[in-house]
């Protein structure tokens, strides 16, 4: 399962979604998922549907690479489905509703991830929240935050595979015996994660400090400028939100 | 023995173009060898390694084995995870399904075969320092007891203290009847400790062979003890200094000419 994570990791391309501005993106994140909790109809999970398959379609990244990395998620929802089914009366419908409005969030954050480099991300977060630093928020922090974050996913799920192979090396078997076993068997992988986990946090927070990380207001190599594109993609995004919200008044 | 026959591998890739990262290669490796393994950052050298042990399978071709392999990854102190040394020792041998008592007998013997005494047993591995944590990973592999065991750049930041026991370890493993293959980019620790040398170039197998022979026949595999003979003979000494492949030959070489005019 850790041998393809592909859940936020950047997918270089030259498409419209990719050259967008990442506030413009982050807004039509936020609002797609909006829509998705308004919406408790079919047919508007099935217009929000064929936004983000528009959406997929306008980025060029290929659907096989998005669903790959998904797969695991993929499984989870569909024990939550069969659940749903067998608990809840009515369940098979809810369950199947559900269940999709779920795979519209995954699929709409993680186009952001693959479109969108950590770095950008982290800009536009600054950029599109600097307004909050008036009221003492420390933005440029917690952007920070973020993007390291974001960086970290593909290093740590490195990390988890080279520790995975070295306890196969050792005889740890993920598949065999019961749960107890098993749950040995995991400990096996994440005490030595956390172990480097944590050591890579403090060197990286002693070579940011090292290089006056926090010692007055970073200036920026690329500042981010609106485009004619940008205005276009609001447009659209007030518009899905407006449809979403007009369906769910009219009850369609 | 352990044999490849026109393995190669690539890793899957997400659509884009698939590189092979081991390209037909064949060579094969005799019980109780000794053999280097070395190429540039990038040539393979970990794949193979991975190939050998079991840990990948080959895209194509054919890998032989007679016995056991067991493989030390690079940096392989970030497997340790138990409270207690021998715990974490004993992993790998609890794991191939040996009763408590035996698991713990092995354990033991592997520690004081790298070198940790009793003193040792009951601390936490997470708290030593780098060298004691190479050598309890370490110990954790050699606990596998295996016939063949691999070894990915074991050298790589140790001290030159640790660097000279680690190698006696490894000829210890060796005249104790184990194959020992090891990682290094380090063409000086291979032509002072292997036998024979596999050097990859672009996960192709560029030359295999007596370290002795093969070592002369590359301008990029030249030994310390090469260099110095070439400066020498530049200097205008009559020394052949393809044959100065380790200290030991160069200081033959010298002691010879030196009997010779003396
Ligand atoms: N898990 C992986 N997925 C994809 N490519 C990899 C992976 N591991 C290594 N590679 C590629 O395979 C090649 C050989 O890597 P490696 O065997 O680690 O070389 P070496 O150990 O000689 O430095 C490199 O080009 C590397 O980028
Ligand atoms: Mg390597």
């Amino acid at each position: 399962m850790i041998r393809d994570v592909t859940l936020g990791r950047y997918y270089r391309q030259d498409s419209f979604v990719h050259t967008l501005d990442p506030r413009t993106k982050l807004c039509g994140v936020a609002f797609l998922i909006a829509g998705i909790f308004i919406s408790s109809s079919v047919i508007s999970c099935i217009f929000t549907m064929l936004c983000i398959a528009a959406l997929v379609w306008l980025s060029r990244v290929p659907l096989r690479y998005m669903v790959k990395g998904l797969l695991p998620i993929f499984v989870f929802l569909a024990v939550v489905a069969v659940l749903n089914i067998i608990l809840v009366p009515n369940g098979v419908f809810r369950a199947i509703l559900i269940s999709l409005r779920v795979v519209e969030v995954i699929f709409a954050s993680n186009l952001l991830c693959l479109s969108t480099r950590p770095r950008e991300i982290s800009n536009g977060v600054e950029t599109g929240f600097s307004w909050m630093r008036h009221l003492k928020v420390p933005v440029h922090d917690l952007a920070t935050i973020v993007s390291i974050a974001f960086t970290f996913i593909p290093i740590l799920a490195e990390e988890a595979r080279r520790i995975l192979d070295a306890q196969t090396s050792r005889g740890l078997d993920m598949r065999k015996g019961g749960l107890v076993k098993k749950t040995k068997a995991s400990v096996s992988v994440i005490i030595p994660m956390f172990v480097s986990a944590i050591e890579r946090a403090e060197n990286l927070a002693v070579a940011m400090e090292s290089r006056l990380y926090g010692c007055g207001e970073p200036t920026r190599l690329h500042p981010l400028k609106y485009s004619y594109d940008d205005a276009a993609a609001y447009v659209c995004i007030f518009t899905y939100l407006l449809v979403v919200i007009l369906m769910k008044v009219g009850r369609l | 023995m352990i044999e490849l026959r026109n393995v190669s591998f690539s890793y899957p890739s997400d659509g884009r173009q698939q590189v092979k990262v081991i390209d037909d290669v064949s060579f094969s490796i005799q019980d109780n060898g000794f053999v280097g393994i070395t190429g540039k950052i990038g040539s393979g050298k970990t794949t193979l390694c991975k190939l050998l042990c079991g840990l990948l399978k080959p895209s194509s071709g054919q890998i032989l084995k007679e016995g056991r392999v067991a493989l030390a990854m690079q940096f392989p102190e970030s497997q340790i995870f138990e409270n207690t040394v021998l715990k974490d020792v004993m992993f790998g041998p609890l794991n191939m399904g040996l009763p408590e008592e035996q698991a713990r007998s092995v354990a033991e013997k592997s520690l004081e075969s790298v070198g940790l005494d009793g003193s040792f047993f009951d601390r936490n591995p997470l708290r030593l320092s780098g060298g004691e944590k190479r050598r309890v990973a370490l110990a954790g592999v050699l606990a596998l007891n295996a016939d063949i065991y691999v070894f990915d750049e074991p050298a790589t930041g140790l001290d030159s203290r640790w660097h000279d026991s680690l190698f006696e370890l490894l000829h210890r493993l060796n005249d104790s009847g184990k194959t020992v293959i090891i990682v290094s980019h380090s063409i000086d620790d291979i032509a002072e400790n292997c036998r024979t040398l596999v050097y990859l170039e672009d996960g192709k197998v560029a030359d295999f062979g007596n370290t002795a022979d093969v070592i002369p026949r590359h301008r990029s595999l030249e030994t310390r003890a090469m260099g110095f003979a070439r400066r020498l003979a530049s200097e205008g000494m009559e020394i052949d200094y393809t044959k100065a492949v380790t200290r030991k030959d160069l200081a033959d070489l010298i002691a010879s000419r030196i009997q010779f005019q003396g």
